[in-house]
């Protein structure tokens, strides 16, 4: 009886032992982090090396977020071009033995419609493919589902625990899914289009039927010329737009001008390249705060 | 000719000038015109599209075209029918309802557009409690 007890009592500690040491996680993407939080739950601990509210088109990674991320065993990315210094840093992740899970790598991308290359130059990395996937629900799926596998290799005793997690999940990015329909099926198609800051929802677009007209390009450090600015007005009062969005991490100042040349109103605030605060600090959030916005300026 | 070194001048700058024009045309940069005019808008073509809900249970029913007041069942029914005229060019996708008694377990929401007889959507949404879904119609 004591034995059973002893090996018991050595059981319960191993278990608790083993478990206490999640699996180290770091992330350059906000939307990536909270997928790794869902999966992961209490066997991960998320570092979000990019948080929420930051301008990752400009982000560069401090020496301090180098020592973090080489601490980690998985570190977690956009990818498409997203993080422009993540080249850099691939040396130092494989030397440090940290796994890189991109996202861009399982998802399907499309391209840019980077307009007025002829007048900017582009201080980014990336092609012309559009980096930010996370807007369309079936490439946030496709990236939960490589998160998941990540998770189970570098820690196969939560398998479980990570596919109930992820299946969960996925559930819930389903009824997202059909939400976001409902919610579009209200603006007649005539009505759909977005004029944003720079040119970040290209996914949502094309998932849900929009046309985008963007004042800067795919990149927030692209600087829009007056001439584009002033297509821009002519294609607004042509096209009898009702509002246009500004975003979360953007001076809306071109926008609040381009108001006052059309009849155009400003719709409200998007969340274009990544989570944001209070009901937005999730991507089911976040998402839900973007279409809820989008319907109730245009409808 | 010999005698007026200015006329010489005058016609060998114009020469030269006349040869420039095909090379400064090929050159020249681009104009930024002006701005793109939107896709010119044909004419709409407007059409009749029928809706047909049909429930397995009865529920109340509901169907609704974009921003347009929705078409409701007065209570718990197993169909209901609704017309509306959309662009045949771009029709509007349906959002429908059906809100079943959960008690009646798992129940089917059917859903057929129709345009001059002709079915164009056939669709059923299954669930419990509250079956909800969009129909998108396909351009003709």
């Amino acid at each position: 009886m004591m034995n059973r007890l002893l090996i018991a009592t050595v059981f319960f500690a191993w278990t608790t032992f083993a478990q206490a040491e999640p699996l180290r996680v770091a992330s350059l993407s906000t939307v990536m982090a909270d997928l790794a939080r869902d999966i992961g739950a209490e066997r991960v601990e998320v570092t979000e090396i990019v948080k929420p509210g930051v301008d990752p088109h400009i982000y560069e990674p401090t020496p301090g977020d180098r020592k973090t991320i080489a601490k980690s065993q998985i570190l977690l990315a956009s990818g498409l071009g997203f993080e422009g210094y993540l080249d850099k840093l691939r040396p130092s992740l494989e030397k440090a033995g940290v796994r890189l899970v991109v996202g861009g790598d399982v998802v399907k991308p499309i391209e840019a419609a980077c307009e007025g290359h002829e007048d900017h130059h582009h201080a980014h990395s990336h092609g012309s493919i559009d980096p930010h996937w996370w807007h369309s629900i079936s490439n946030v799926q496709a990236v939960a589902a490589q998160i998941c596998d990540a998770f189970v290799a570098a820690d196969p005793a939560g398998k479980a625990a990570y596919e109930a997690n992820a299946k969960k999940l996925q559930n819930r990015l389903a009824a997202l899914s059909k939400w976001v329909r409902l919610q579009l099926a209200a603006l007649p198609k005539a009505t759909r289009v977005l004029v944003t800051s720079h040119d970040a929802l290209g996914y949502f677009a094309k998932d849900n039927g929009f046309e985008i007209f963007a004042v800067q390009g795919i990149s927030t450090s692209d600087q829009p010329s007056s001439q584009k600015v002033k297509r821009l007005i002519e294609e607004i009062k042509a096209r009898k737009v009702k509002a246009i969005f500004a975003e979360n991490i953007e001076n809306p100042k071109v926008l609040e001008q381009i108001t006052n040349e059309t009849a155009a109103k400003l719709g409200g605030v998007l969340y274009a390249d990544g989570l944001g605060s209070g009901a937005a600090a999730t991507y089911e959030g976040m998402m839900k705060s973007n279409v809820s916005t989008i319907v109730e300026a245009l409808k | 000719m010999r005698g007026f070194p200015l006329l010489r001048l005058f016609l060998v700058a114009a020469g030269l000038a006349l040869l420039g024009v095909p090379v400064w045309l090929l050159t020249r940069p681009a104009q930024s015109g002006p701005p793109p005019a939107s896709a010119p808008i044909e004419p709409e073509k407007m059409a009749v599209y029928d809706v047909l809900l049909t429930a397995s249970a009865p529920a109340r029913l509901a169907v609704r075209v974009a921003n347009l007041p929705s078409v409701e069942s007065v209570g718990p029914v197993t169909s209901l029918s609704a017309s509306f005229t959309m662009n045949a060019a771009e029709p509007e996708d349906l959002a429908v309802f059906g809100n079943f008694d959960p008690a009646a377990g798992n129940s089917a929401l059917r859903v057929e557009v129709r345009l001059a007889g002709r079915t164009l959507a056939d669709s059923t949404f299954w669930g419990t409690g509250l079956v909800e879904d969009v129909v998108t119609i396909p351009k003709p």
